[in-house]
C-alpha cells in the first residue's frame, strides 16, 4: 500500500500540469506584478528603477485614500451584508420555510450565476430616471412618492449605495446556500434537548446552532473578505467610477491608473497593497478561528 | 405564538423571493417589448410577443460569434481545469510524499490574488508566446486563474474519502491510475459537479480577463460584447438590449435550474467539510 | 442648396490664419494654413493624379507590388462601430471594402473600443510592440503620451511617404486647426471630421411658445427660465459624459474675457489660473444653470444617444452639442422634428464684458472631433502605403456621401441637407476658434476637471473648491515661478 501510495513517477504525472500553469501563468506574474511596483514607466519602453518611491507616494495620494475608503465601505456594506444578511436568511429558511426548501434556495441563488455585466445592465435600467422613469422610480411614481423619485446611479449621495446594494441582491444566495448546508448539519439532537430543557428558540439559536456554525462562519467570512476586495464589475458597468470618483473602488483605481495613466508601477502598487490587504484581514480571521477551535 | 413567528417569517421570506426574482422576470418580459412601450411605466406587462428583438439583437451584437467563442473557450476550459485540479488534489490529499503539504499551500494561495494585480503580466506573457487576441490564450488564463478555488474544494472532497477503500483496491491488485480513474472520481461526482459548475459560472460570466486579452471582434466573449453593445445601443434600442441581457443570462440560468440540486449540495458539502 | 467647396476652405483657412496671428496656439501655427493652396482646392483633383503619377511613380510600383504578394491585415480600432451608417468610421470601412475587392491579399480587422477605455488598450498595444495601422484618439494633449513613446507617426514629416502630399487631401483650415491642437510643432494626426459647437433648438416649439433666439447671455438665461416655466425641459445635457458641464464654464468665462482665457489658465500661462476670479464666477454660473433644473433631471446618467433622443422627439427645446452626429438627424425615425425644424445659435455674448457681442457671436469651439493616428511601427514598413493613398484621396467624397462634414479635400460637388447648411454657414461665420476646455490640460488636471464637474452639477462642490481643485493640479505640472 505504502509504495503505491509513494510512487514517485505518478505523483509527478498527478502534480505537474496544475503546477505548471499556475506557476506560469498565476504565481510567476505575481512576482513580477511586484518586481514592477520598483520602476515607474511603459514595459519595454521607458521603464525605470524609483526604489520604494511608489510606495511613498501611495501615502500622499488624495485618490488612493478616497478609493481606499469607498472600498472599505463597500466592504463593510456589501461585504458585511453578505456574511449577516445570509445567515440571517438561512436561519429563517430552516426555521420557517422546510418545506418549500428547495425552490427557495433556487430562487435565493439564481442571482448569483447572472453575469455581473448583465445585472449591472438590467438595474441600470431599473434605477433610471430620464428620459423616462426605470422601474423603481415608476412604481415610486405609482405609490405617490414622488419625493423620493431621483436620478439613482448620478447622484453622488446614492451612486455608492446602489453598487452595494446591487451586489447584495446579487451575492447573498451564494453565503445563504453556504450557511444553510451548515445549519442541516447541526444535530438535531442538541436542540432538542436544549428544548426539553425550557430553552426558548432564540436562546438554542444563540447558544448552540450558532457556535456549531462557526467553522462555516470562518469561511464565509473569508470569501466575503475576498470577493468584496475585488469589486470590480459592479461599479465600472453600473457608474463607471462616478460621479466624480463617488464609486471608484481601489480596483478601478488601480486600472485607471495602469492602462489609462501608463503608470504601470504606480499602478501595479496600488495592486500590490490591495493583495496585501486581503491577505492580513483573512489570515486574522483564520487565526481567530484557529484559536478557540480544535 | 409560534405559528405566528413563523407566519412572520414566511412572510419575509417571500418578500425576499420576490426581490430576488422581480427584475429577472421584468427581464425578460422587457425583452419583449415594442419600442413604443417603453415610454409607458415600466412595470406594465408587454402587450405581445416581440421577437423582433431578439432577431435584431442576434444580427447587431453578432450573438452567434460572440456565444461559439464562450461555448468553445468555457468548455475547453472547464473539462482541464477539473482534470488538473482533480489530479493534483488527489496526490496532495491520498498520496505520500515530503511536500505535500507545502504544495497545497502553494496552490491555495492562489485563491487570494486579485485578477487585476496579473493582468499586465500576464499580458506580457501571452504576447511573448503569441497567443495573444486567441482564444487558445484565454483558455491558459482561465485555467490558471481558476485551479486554485477548484484544487481547494476537490482536496475537501477527496479528504474525506475512505483511506479503506482504497487500500482494499490496492490489496485487489490496482495500480495507483485504476485507483484513482476508477475509485477516487466516481465517488467524488459531486464535488466534480461543483467545481465544474462554480468554474463554468466564473468564466461564462467574467468580464475584466476577456476584456483585457482579446481584442478583435471575430474572438470576442460574451459579456464583452454585451458591454459595448449596450454601450453603442442601451439607450435607445432597449427592447434589443433586454434581449440581448437575456440571451447572455440564460445559458448559466438553463444549467443551474437543470443541475440545481447536485450543485447547491456539492456546494454545501464542499464548504462544510473543507 | 449649392455651395463651392472652395469658398469654404477659403474662409476656414482665413479663419484659423487669423487665429494663428492672434496667438491661439502659437506652436508651429504660422507654417500652417496658406491661404493659396486653400484657393485651390477644389481643382486640386487633375493636379492630384498629375503629382501622384510623376511624385510617386517609382513609390507606387514597390508599394503595389509588395502589398499584392504577401498577405497583409490592416488593423483599426475605433470608438465608433464601422457597421453603423451613422459612424464617422463608416466612410473608412467603405474604403476598406472598395480597396479589398481590388487586393485579394489585404484583409482588414476592426476593432471596436469604448472611447474611455482606448486610453488603456493602446496602452497596452504599446507595451507590446503592436499598435494598430489606424486608430481614433482623443485630440490635444492626450495624444502626447503616444507622440513621447513614438508611437505614433510624424504627419508633418511623414505623411508624404505614402505618395502624397498633406496640403493635398486635407483643407487647410483643418490642417491650422491640428496645429493649434498639437503642442508640439509637428502634427501628429489627422482630422476626423469638421465640428461645430452650438445650440441647438426646436424651431417649431419656439414658435408655438413666442420664444426667441437669445442676444445676450441674460436674455439666454431668462428664456431657459421661461421654458421651464411651460413645463418643458430647456437643454438636454449628457452629463454622463463628463465634458459637457465643463462647456459650460468656458462658455461663459471665454464670454467675460476672451477665447483664450481658459486653455491659458490650463498651462498658468499669460500669468492666467483656475484661481482667477472669473472663473469662480463662471463656475457659479454653470452651477446655477444645473441647479435651475434647466437641464432636467439625473443629467448626470444621460448619455449622448439618449440626448440626442430627448432633442430630437421633442422632449427639451434645445440642447447643447457638436454637429458630429449629424449623420443620424436625416433619418426620420430618429430625427421626429424634421430637419428644416432644427435652429442653431452660438451662446451669446454678456452683456457688459469686455467681449462685444458681435466677438462672441463668433466664438467658437472648432474641433476636429477625434484623432486619427497611424501607427508608427507598421507605418515604417511601407506595406499600407498605397492603402492609406487611396482611402486619403478618396475620403473627402466618401465622408460627404455619408452626410459628414469632411475636412478632406471632396472632388465632387456636394448637396447639403438643412442641417448640414447651417454648420457650413456657421463653419464660415466663426472668425475666433477656440478648443475644449480640457484640450490644454495634462492628463492629470483633466481628471480633476472632468470628474469633479458632476459634482459641482449637482452641487456638492462648491465653484471655489472646483477652481481650488483645479488650480492645484495645474500647478502640479505647470509650476508657477
Amino acid at each position: 500500500m505504502e509504495k503505491v501510495l509513494r510512487d514517485k513517477k505518478a505523483i509527478l504525472l498527478f502534480m505537474l500540469p496544475a503546477v505548471l500553469v499556475y506557476t506560469a501563468f498565476v504565481f510567476f506574474p505575481m512576482c513580477q506584478s511586484i518586481y514592477f511596483t520598483f520602476f515607474e514607466g511603459t514595459p519595454n519602453v521607458d521603464f525605470e528603477f524609483v526604489g520604494l518611491q511608489n510606495y511613498a507616494k501611495l501615502f500622499h495620494d488624495v485618490n488612493f485614500k478616497e478609493s481606499f475608503l469607498t472600498t472599505m465601505q463597500y466592504f463593510l456594506v456589501t461585504g458585511g451584508g453578505w456574511v449577516i444578511l445570509g445567515l440571517a436568511v438561512a436561519l429563517m429558511l430552516q426555521y420557517g420555510m422546510k418545506r418549500f426548501s428547495n425552490l427557495s434556495r433556487t430562487i435565493i441563488y439564481l442571482p448569483v450565476v447572472i453575469p455581473g455585466v448583465a445585472a449591472a445592465a438590467l438595474f441600470s435600467k431599473v434605477l433610471e430616471v430620464t428620459p423616462t422613469y426605470g422601474l423603481v422610480n415608476s412604481l415610486l411614481d405609482l405609490l405617490g412618492l414622488e419625493q423620493f423619485i431621483r436620478g439613482w446611479t448620478g447622484d453622488s449621495s446614492t451612486a455608492m449605495w446602489m453598487v452595494c446594494l446591487v451586489d447584495l441582491w446579487k451575492g447573498i444566495g451564494y453565503y445563504t446556500v453556504i450557511f444553510y448546508a451548515g445549519l442541516v448539519n447541526v444535530p438535531t439532537d442538541l436542540e432538542e434537548a436544549a428544548r426539553i430543557d425550557g430553552a426558548g428558540r432564540l436562546t438554542v439559536i444563540r447558544k448552540i446552532v450558532l457556535p456549531l456554525l462557526k467553522p462555516v462562519t470562518v469561511m464565509c467570512v473569508v470569501l466575503a473578505i475576498m470577493n468584496s476586495l475585488k469589486v470590480y464589475d459592479m461599479p465600472v458597468v453600473l457608474t463607471d467610477g462616478g460621479p466624480g470618483r463617488t464609486t471608484t473602488v481601489l480596483s478601478i483605481y488601480m486600472y485607471k491608473t495602469a492602462f489609462t495613466k501608463w503608470q504601470y508601477g504606480y499602478g501595479s502598487t496600488i495592486a500590490v497593497v490591495l493583495l496585501i490587504l486581503i491577505l492580513v484581514l483573512t489570515q486574522a480571521v483564520m487565526r481567530f478561528e484557529r484559536k478557540d477551535g480544535k | 405564538m409560534a405559528k405566528l413567528g413563523r407566519g412572520v417569517l414566511k412572510f419575509l421570506l417571500v418578500i425576499l423571493l420576490v426581490i430576488d426574482l422581480y427584475p429577472i422576470i421584468w427581464l425578460l418580459l422587457s425583452s419583449f417589448k415594442k419600442e413604443a412601450e417603453f415610454i409607458k411605466p415600466m412595470y406594465m406587462l408587454p402587450e405581445g410577443l416581440h421577437w423582433q428583438n431578439y432577431s435584431v439583437a442576434i444580427s447587431q451584437a453578432h450573438l452567434g460569434t460572440l456565444f461559439k467563442n464562450t461555448v468553445i473557450v468555457t468548455c475547453t476550459s472547464i473539462v482541464f481545469v477539473w482534470l488538473f485540479s482533480a489530479t493534483a488534489a488527489f496526490a496532495v490529499t491520498k498520496m505520500k510524499w515530503r511536500w505535500s503539504k507545502m504544495m497545497l499551500h502553494y496552490i491555495t494561495m492562489g485563491m487570494f490574488i486579485p485578477a487585476f494585480v496579473l493582468l499586465l503580466p500576464q499580458f506580457l506573457l501571452l504576447q511573448k508566446t503569441h497567443l495573444l487576441n486567441s482564444l487558445a490564450g484565454l483558455i491558459v488564463i482561465f485555467i490558471s486563474t481558476s485551479i486554485p478555488m477548484s484544487f481547494y474544494l476537490l482536496t475537501g472532497f477527496y479528504k474525506y474519502l475512505p483511506d479503506e477503500i482504497l487500500e482494499a483496491a490496492v490489496m485487489d491488485g490496482c495500480d495507483i491510475y485504476r485507483c484513482f480513474v476508477k475509485i477516487a472520481i466516481p465517488l467524488s461526482l459531486n464535488g466534480a459537479v461543483t467545481v465544474i459548475m462554480l468554474a463554468f459560472v466564473n468564466i461564462w460570466n467574467d468580464l475584466l480577463i476577456s476584456q483585457t486579452f482579446v481584442s478583435s471582434n471575430t474572438n470576442k466573449l460574451l459579456q464583452v460584447g454585451l458591454a459595448s453593445f449596450i454601450d453603442d445601443r442601451g439607450n435607445r434600442d432597449w427592447g434589443p438590449t433586454f434581449a440581448t441581457i437575456c440571451a447572455a443570462v440564460l445559458p448559466t440560468l438553463a444549467l443551474y435550474l437543470v443541475l440545481n440540486r447536485k450543485i447547491i449540495d456539492g456546494l454545501s458539502a464542499g464548504a462544510v467539510k473543507g | 442648396m449649392k455651395r463651392n467647396k472652395r469658398v469654404l476652405a477659403i474662409w476656414l483657412a482665413a479663419a484659423l490664419g487669423m487665429s494663428a496671428l492672434t496667438g491661439c496656439g502659437n506652436e508651429g501655427a504660422g507654417g500652417s494654413g496658406n491661404p493659396d493652396t486653400g484657393g485651390s482646392a477644389g481643382e486640386k483633383t487633375e493636379a492630384e493624379t498629375a503629382a501622384d503619377t510623376t511624385d510617386t511613380a517609382d513609390s507606387a510600383e514597390t508599394t503595389d507590388t509588395a502589398a499584392d504578394e504577401t498577405p497583409y491585415t490592416f488593423k483599426v480600432i475605433s470608438e465608433n462601430s464601422p457597421d453603423d451608417p451613422t459612424s464617422d468610421v463608416y466612410a473608412i470601412k467603405l474604403a476598406l471594402d472598395d480597396y479589398k475587392k481590388e487586393h485579394p491579399n489585404f484583409d482588414y480587422e476592426f476593432e471596436v473600443v469604448k472611447k474611455y477605455d482606448i486610453a488603456s488598450k493602446i496602452a497596452i498595444l504599446i507595451s507590446s510592440n503592436d499598435v494598430p495601422d489606424l486608430f481614433t484618439y482623443e485630440d490635444g494633449t492626450s495624444l502626447d503620451a503616444l507622440i513621447e513613446r513614438d508611437a505614433i507617426v510624424d504627419i508633418t514629416e511623414d505623411f508624404s511617404r505614402i505618395g502624397v502630399e498633406l496640403e493635398d487631401v486635407v483643407l487647410p483650415g483643418a490642417i491650422s486647426s491640428k496645429h493649434v491642437l498639437s503642442n508640439y510643432e509637428h502634427m501628429y494626426s489627422l482630422p476626423m471630421q469638421l465640428t461645430t459647437n452650438g445650440v441647438w433648438y426646436n424651431k417649431q416649439m419656439f414658435a408655438e411658445h413666442g420664444w426667441n433666439v437669445p442676444t445676450t447671455w441674460q436674455e439666454f438665461q431668462d428664456l431657459c427660465a421661461d421654458i421651464k416655466e411651460a413645463g418643458i425641459q430647456p437643454l438636454a445635457c449628457n452629463g454622463a459624459d463628463k465634458w459637457p458641464i465643463t462647456r459650460w464654464i468656458m462658455l461663459y468665462a471665454d464670454r467675460m474675457e476672451g477665447e483664450n482665457v481658459h486653455l491659458d489658465a490650463s498651462q498658468n500661462k499669460n500669468g492666467r489660473s483656475f484661481r482667477d476670479p472669473i472663473f469662480v464666477e463662471a463656475a457659479t454660473e454653470a452651477q446655477k444653470m444645473f441647479q435651475n433644473g434647466y437641464f432636467g433631471e439625473g443629467f448626470n446618467t444621460v448619455e449622448a444617444s439618449t440626448q440626442y433622443q430627448m432633442f430630437l422627439t421633442g422632449q427639451t427645446a434645445m440642447m447643447y452639442s457638436g454637429s458630429w452626429l449629424l449623420a443620424t438627424w436625416t433619418d426620420p425615425e430618429v430625427n421626429t422634428l424634421g430637419e428644416e425644424n432644427i435652429g442653431y445659435f452660438i451662446p451669446p455674448g454678456i452683456e457688459g464684458s469686455q467681449i462685444d457681442m458681435d466677438h462672441a457671436s463668433r466664438m467658437d469651439d472648432l474641433s476636429c472631433a477625434t484623432a486619427l493616428c497611424l501607427g508608427k511601427e507598421k507605418f515604417e514598413t511601407g506595406r499600407t502605403h498605397d492603402f492609406l493613398r487611396y482611402l486619403f484621396t478618396t475620403l473627402g467624397d466618401r465622408q460627404s456621401e455619408v452626410g459628414i462634414m469632411t475636412p478632406y479635400v471632396t472632388t465632387e460637388e456636394l448637396e447639403y441637407s438643412p442641417t448640414q447648411q447651417i454648420i457650413v454657414d456657421q463653419l464660415q461665420e466663426s472668425l475666433y476658434p477656440t478648443l475644449w476646455f480640457e484640450a490644454k490640460m495634462d492628463s492629470a488636471s483633466t481628471d480633476v476637471a472632468l470628474e469633479n464637474a458632476q459634482l459641482l452639477a449637482e452641487g456638492t462642490m462648491t465653484p471655489e473648491e472646483y477652481c481650488e481643485r483645479l488650480a492645484s493640479s495645474v500647478d502640479e505640472s505647470f509650476p508657477v515661478e
